[in-house]
């Protein structure tokens, strides 16, 4: 080995620590963006959502093969917290980062009821997506957020 | 059979699951046109996604791992000589034979559902799982193989302990799965550990084809030894953990999903960049003009196709067609190496001859090209979005750039069509001409 290579390898070591540092710290079992609470039926969400009344911070919305449901229309000065359950199997919500600044990704698993903030929402329409496949026309699962 | 032999079946099987793959395509169209779809015997409405799961996975995982078993012959006779006679070569390929008839014949007599999952889209039926066993079990095979003959930091070997890694993911993650998990999500978290794994296998494979390609053709190794092992002992390490997440995570948790994710988000850029400066150094340097020139063409627009699906991939967020842009160049990227790889190195040396021509050539502008038009085409639409609110005259202005990225998709995606049928018409010519396999070497 000469000398040109011993210091290509010390400057890949060096990038390589860093992405591994950075990989190990992803790791992590609970994400922290977001609140669950256990949900015996999925009426019993049901129930929450159709109790609840329009105006007030909390959001329901309904993951299912294939559709978010319903469309979101809320204001940009005020914040929320967005509930999320699925009527039937995995999917995973994502709002594109132009929404908040970040984006958000969620996986959504059965029997379990997701609360996320929704908080500096930008005016606009945004993009909602499933980033867990989740049948064949997963594809088509798309809504938006719509902020006044 | 020889090692020889066992590459130019190897070379068959590759250049043919492409073949298949391309017959499917024009089922699939055939299925959707009026006239022809009352003809034709089959149900055609279920027969569409059916059609599409057997085209993803010939053109991507069959032709793929096919490819990697050509590579992985053509090292070992460099090793051990081409006239060696293997019996693990022949298992082999009797196995991945069987598992390719597997493959096809639950899209023909309309059995099961179809899946597009990631990675390896899969129809619920055990014709189909039992194909791709033989598949994977056949590769397995060369692989043990490739391992066994232990020459440390090489890269073949690197990429053999890869795809055992990622068999091993897929091991796992069947006996940790509940039976009773609906298909979709069944099949997804079935394969999305080891799918991803199989992205690292690709990465080492685009290496080794870059790095065999201009040996072949100049002498000249472009990554010194020392710097090949470490590139491609750090696409081993990145990947090492990836099946004791099957023991530290819920696999159908959020955190076994995302340590996947971030796998490919921080191993595979550090080896690929390293690679392609590598090459770019290469190609730059007065030695590249050892090769010759639609080699050099190749390897660029490899490179320039594997890059910018690189970039895209840095730019991705969520759901839109960036996605899509993104794999598709990069896919392409590999594709190019190996279209040179098979036509420089692989065929010479199982005796196939090449005559080149102007339409030869072409199929590398026409598939390098066309990619790169097909992936920006959809990075752009993608990029677009949602349509904003706005005044009437922006919002045509957003769906004028928006037809027009559709437009550039579309063309791109057709001109890259041609190239890659003139790829498989002229080289399997090419392979049936050069003889009765058993009549080399
Ligand atoms: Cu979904």
């Amino acid at each position: 080995m000469n000398r040109r290579e011993k210091i290509t390898i010390i400057i890949i070591a060096i990038f390589a620590l860093a992405f591994g540092y950075r990989f190990a710290g992803s790791v992590n079992n609970a994400n922290p963006i977001v609140e669950t609470i256990p949900l015996t039926t999925f009426a019993e969400f049901e129930n929450k959502s159709q109790n609840q009344k329009k105006g007030q911070g909390d959001l329901y919305l309904t993951a299912q093969q294939w559709a978010w449901l319903p469309e979101l229309t809320i204001h940009s000065n005020q914040d929320y917290t967005l509930h999320i359950a699925t009527a039937d199997i995995q999917h995973a919500f994502h709002l594109e980062a132009d929404a908040m600044g970040h984006s958000i990704d969620v996986l959504i698993q059965p029997g379990r009821e997701y609360l996320i903030k929704l908080r500096n929402l930008k005016p606009g329409v945004f993009a909602i997506g499933c980033t867990q496949y989740c049948g064949i026309e997963h594809n088509k699962m798309r809504g938006k957020l719509i902020v006044e | 059979m020889t090692v020889k032999q066992e590459c130019k079946a190897w070379t068959l099987l590759s250049v043919g699951a492409l073949a298949i793959a391309g017959v499917f395509a024009l089922l699939l169209v055939f299925s959707r046109t009026p006239v022809i779809q009352d003809i034709l015997p089959w149900p055609w409405k279920s027969f569409f996604h059916k059609g599409l799961v057997t085209h993803v996975v010939f053109s991507f995982v069959v032709w793929f791992l096919a490819t990697m078993g050509a590579m992985w012959s053509y090292g070992y006779a460099q090793r051990v000589g081409g006239a060696t006679r293997s019996q693990v070569g022949s298992v082999a390929l009797a196995l991945v034979s069987l598992g390719c008839v597997g493959l096809i014949l639950p899209a023909l007599l309309d059995l099961g559902t179809a899946e597009l999952n990631n990675y390896i889209p899969v129809m619920n039926h055990p014709v189909y799982f039992a194909g791709l066993v033989c598949l994977f079990l056949g590769l397995a095979l060369v692989a043990v193989r490739e391992v066994s003959t232990m020459q440390w930091g090489q890269g073949s070997t690197i990429c053999a302990g890869l795809y055992l890694i990622a068999l091993c993911c897929m091991g796992l993650a069947y006996s940790f799965l509940p039976t009773d998990l609906a298909e979709p999500t069944y099949n997804e978290r079935l394969f999305w550990g080891g799918g991803h794994v199989l992205q690292f296998v690709n990465t080492a494979l685009l290496i080794m084809a870059w790095m065999y390609v201009v040996k072949e053709g100049s002498g000249v190794d472009f990554l010194s030894k020392p710097i090949a092992t470490v590139t491609f002992v750090l696409l081993f390490l990145f990947a090492l953990p990836a099946s004791f997440i099957y023991g530290l995570f819920d696999v159908l948790g959020q955190a076994h999903r995302d340590f996947y994710t971030n796998m490919l988000r921080y191993g595979l850029p550090l080896p690929s960049i390293i690679a392609s400066i590598g090459l770019l150094r290469f190609l730059l340097s007065p030695s590249a003009s050892k090769l010759d020139r639609l080699t050099r063409h190749a390897l660029w627009l490899s490179l320039v196709t594997y890059n910018l699906g690189g970039l895209y991939g840095l730019m991705l967020d969520g759901t839109d067609t960036r996605v899509p842009a993104h794999y598709h160049a990069v896919i392409g990227g590999i594709n190019l190496a190996f279209m040179i790889l098979y036509h420089r190195v692989i065929l010479p040396f199982v005796h196939v001859d090449i005559k080149e021509g102007r339409i030869f050539r072409s199929q590398y502008w026409f598939y390098g090209f066309g990619q790169i038009m097909h992936a920006s085409g959809m990075f752009l639409a993608g990029l677009q979005g949602v349509p904003r609110k706005s005044a009437g005259g922006e919002q045509a202005l957003d769906s004028v750039s928006k037809i027009l990225s559709m437009g550039l998709m579309g063309l791109g995606g057709v001109i890259a069509v041609i190239g890659g049928v003139m790829f498989v018409v002229i080289t399997l010519r090419w392979i049936m001409k050069g003889g009765r396999i058993n009549e080399q070497a």
